[in-house]
């Protein structure tokens, strides 16, 4: 059975009759395979989301600059993976702001944000929600309570600390859009976008996430630290009595429009071709790279390049895009070989070895 | 009304098709001239003299459009001709080859990419296909056909059809011509496999009576025949020296030491006029008379 989490909110206590649920489910899967299906989305509103696209992202850019200083590209590939329904992984040293920034994205969007803390000890019932009896006019039933989850936007801060089995919870959350407890399947609400934050230091009793998950992410953002004046600014803006706060610049519909639109951007075949090329050669150059990025790694690419596109306010794809976001669809897909890895090469030098050779 | 983008892309291919043909003709033309003036200069025509199977043919005149047009000139003209169309198809199909779309796209930077991606998603509908093909149909309306045309090319191929044509009548009123000529290829071309003469037929006979050319260890002429005359055994050896004719010799008859044995005779086949330039030198009375002798008896 499914449900939605929005169900969940709006039947509270009571119980859900498995008939209704049933045919409600049913209503609303078909209801959604048409809305997946719909290729032409030319309603008044969101051809109103697309003129104003330019001005959306400017305005919406420039209120999370407010708060956030400096890291526009980490801001920047944290909204393209949103527009893509995709989730990102950032890696980063503690301290830099990954909180605050997922925070303030989510506020911007007017969107659910919750945070989970990724510890061994988690369980994937205080990640998806449990079932808990609750009593009732003498009447003891069990109500489904909704973990962290069934949020718009989830942090999972430090994923590799949790165990692997909660992983797989969080993971079939990701891929799935939807949480299994006991026989129930709940549907979570859209947009849903997990930021997970991986520690590149303190691998100490981490279980790093294994090359199949890792996949499952759309992009891998590099955090790295704030200029000296961009630190000025942040000890300035910080350190006073007044923090910055967000606007509500963008509310969910027109995010949703955003995410269909950016699916419409076109691209040429010469660029599906040099996609295909560039991931193609992450599985042949076995001098640098022992495994290669998948086919999802394409659809990857050519999506986060559309709504690079959409962003810039650009009505087509261009090589620029695919070569800017090679890096972060592909770094985490990539499996150096040991000469690489002891050369010291980074993934992202073996992509740029491969742009460069395609240009 | 407007063109579609498809109406557009093709409309500027056609023309760009046209330019090419017109560029690889162009190529042809000025390859050939430049191609028959080097033949005419080195004296290319020897070169049928070199092969007995055109020998046959060659001072022959053909009539052709009322012009009498010797075999030489016309094998020449062919043999540009078939160069020049090789020479012109690897430099076609080596060339590269850009189509409207990347031509339009480098010459209008505005276009760039969008008209390439509006092409390929002209079958696409909606809202940003649309506004992308509108913008490149608008942006597209400067780009003229007549743009693509490579002015320098044709420019470059005119000054060589120019330079080859002046050249030719140059040759054709003063009759100028090098000393070089293909004959004096001739030691080249021995050494080349297959073209060479060294296959000929004509083998310098030795004084055993074989020939120097038979390598195989078989005696061909095998024993030398003896006949009798009037009770006189007389052999039939053939002397040294080839091209002399059999001549009788008596057993026991003493040589004539006054007789200087001439050189061999180069056993190459040569074209009659080039075997009788190459005629041993002071022999020329000696063989004159000989043959006045037979032409007597």
């Amino acid at each position: 059975m499914r449900y939605t989490a929005l169900e969940i909110y709006s039947a509270g206590a009571g119980k859900i009759q498995k008939n209704q649920a049933f045919r409600a489910s049913k209503n609303r899967n078909l209801k959604g395979e048409a809305d997946m299906n719909e290729t032409n989305i030319d309603s008044g509103q969101a051809a109103t989301t697309y003129q104003n696209a330019g001005r959306i992202f400017k305005n919406f850019f420039e209120d999370i600059g407010n708060v956030v200083v400096g890291q526009n590209k980490v801001v920047e590939q944290i909204v393209i993976a949103i527009l893509c329904e995709g989730h990102a992984l950032v890696e980063s040293n503690p301290g830099l702001g990954k909180t605050l920034m997922i925070s303030t994205v989510s506020k911007a969007m007017n969107l659910k944000f919750s945070r989970i803390q990724c510890t061994p000890d988690l369980m994937p019932s205080d990640i998806t929600g449990t079932n808990v009896i609750e009593e009732k006019d003498n009447k003891k039933e069990f109500r489904f309570q909704p973990g962290p989850v069934f949020a718009n936007v989830v942090l999972a801060d430090e994923i590799n600390r949790a165990s692997p089995k909660t992983q797989s919870a969080m993971l079939e959350a990701m891929q799935e859009k939807q949480v299994t407890v006991g026989n129930d399947t709940f549907m979570l609400d859209r947009p849903f976008f997990i930021l997970a934050t991986q520690n590149p230091i303190e691998m100490e009793g981490t279980y790093p996430l294994p090359e199949a998950q890792l996949d499952r992410f759309l992009l891998k953002v590099l955090v790295d630290y704030p200029s000296y004046e961009e630190e000025m600014e942040i000890i300035n803006r910080y350190t006073k009595s007044e923090v910055p706060n967000v606007s509500r610049g963008l509310d969910k519909s027109t995010l949703l429009d955003l995410q269909k639109l950016t699916r419409q951007v076109p691209i040429s075949e010469e660029l599906k071709q040099r996609v295909l090329s560039i991931v193609g050669m992450t599985r042949k150059d076995k001098e640098h790279i022992e495994y290669g990025a998948s086919p999802r790694a394409s659809i990857g690419l050519i999506l986060a390049a559309k709504a690079k596109a959409l962003i810039e306010g650009r009505n087509f794809v261009s090589k620029e895009d695919i070569d800017y976001m090679a890096y972060p669809v592909l770094r985490h897909r990539l499996i150096l070989t040991f000469e690489a890895e002891r050369s010291g090469m980074t993934p992202d030098q073996a992509i740029e070895e491969i742009i460069r050779k395609l240009k | 009304m407007a063109l579609s983008i498809e109406e557009i892309v093709n409309k500027h291919e056609l023309a760009l098709k046209k330019y090419r043909g017109l560029y690889a003709f162009a190529d042809l033309f000025a390859t050939y001239l430049v191609l028959y003036i080097l033949f005419v200069l080195f004296n290319m025509r020897d070169l049928f003299l070199m092969f007995s199977i055109f020998e046959p043919y060659t001072g022959a005149r053909y009539n052709i459009l009322g012009f009498g047009i010797v075999f030489e000139t016309l094998g020449l003209i062919f043999l540009a001709f078939v160069l020049s169309l090789i020479f012109t198809a690897i430099r076609y199909y080596r060339a590269e080859k850009k189509d409207a779309i990347a031509l339009i796209e480098e010459t209008h930077p505005v276009l760039k990419e969008r008209l390439r991606t509006a092409y390929d998603n002209r079958s696409t509908d909606n809202i940003i296909v649309r506004d992308l093909i509108g913008g490149v149909i608008i942006d597209s309306k400067p780009v003229q056909s007549s743009s693509f045309l490579d002015r320098r090319k044709l420019a470059k191929d005119l000054f060589v059809i120019v330079f080859a044509v002046s050249v030719l009548a140059y040759v054709a009123g003063t009759g100028y011509q090098t000393t070089l000529s293909p004959t004096d290829l001739n030691g080249v071309i021995d050494k080349l496999p297959l073209v060479s003469n060294s296959n000929s037929e004509l083998y310098p006979v030795d004084e055993n009576g074989g020939t120097s050319n038979n390598t195989s260890q078989e005696e061909i002429f095998g024993k030398p025949a003896v006949v009798v005359v009037e009770g006189k055994e007389v052999d039939l050896k053939i002397p040294p020296g080839t091209g002399q004719g059999f001549t009788s010799q008596e057993t026991g008859e003493q040589t004539n030491e006054s007789f200087t044995q001439s050189g061999l005779v180069n056993p190459e086949a040569a074209a009659s006029q080039a075997y009788y330039d190459n005629l041993p030198e002071g022999y020329r009375n000696v063989i004159q008379s000989y043959f006045e002798g037979l032409a007597e008896e």
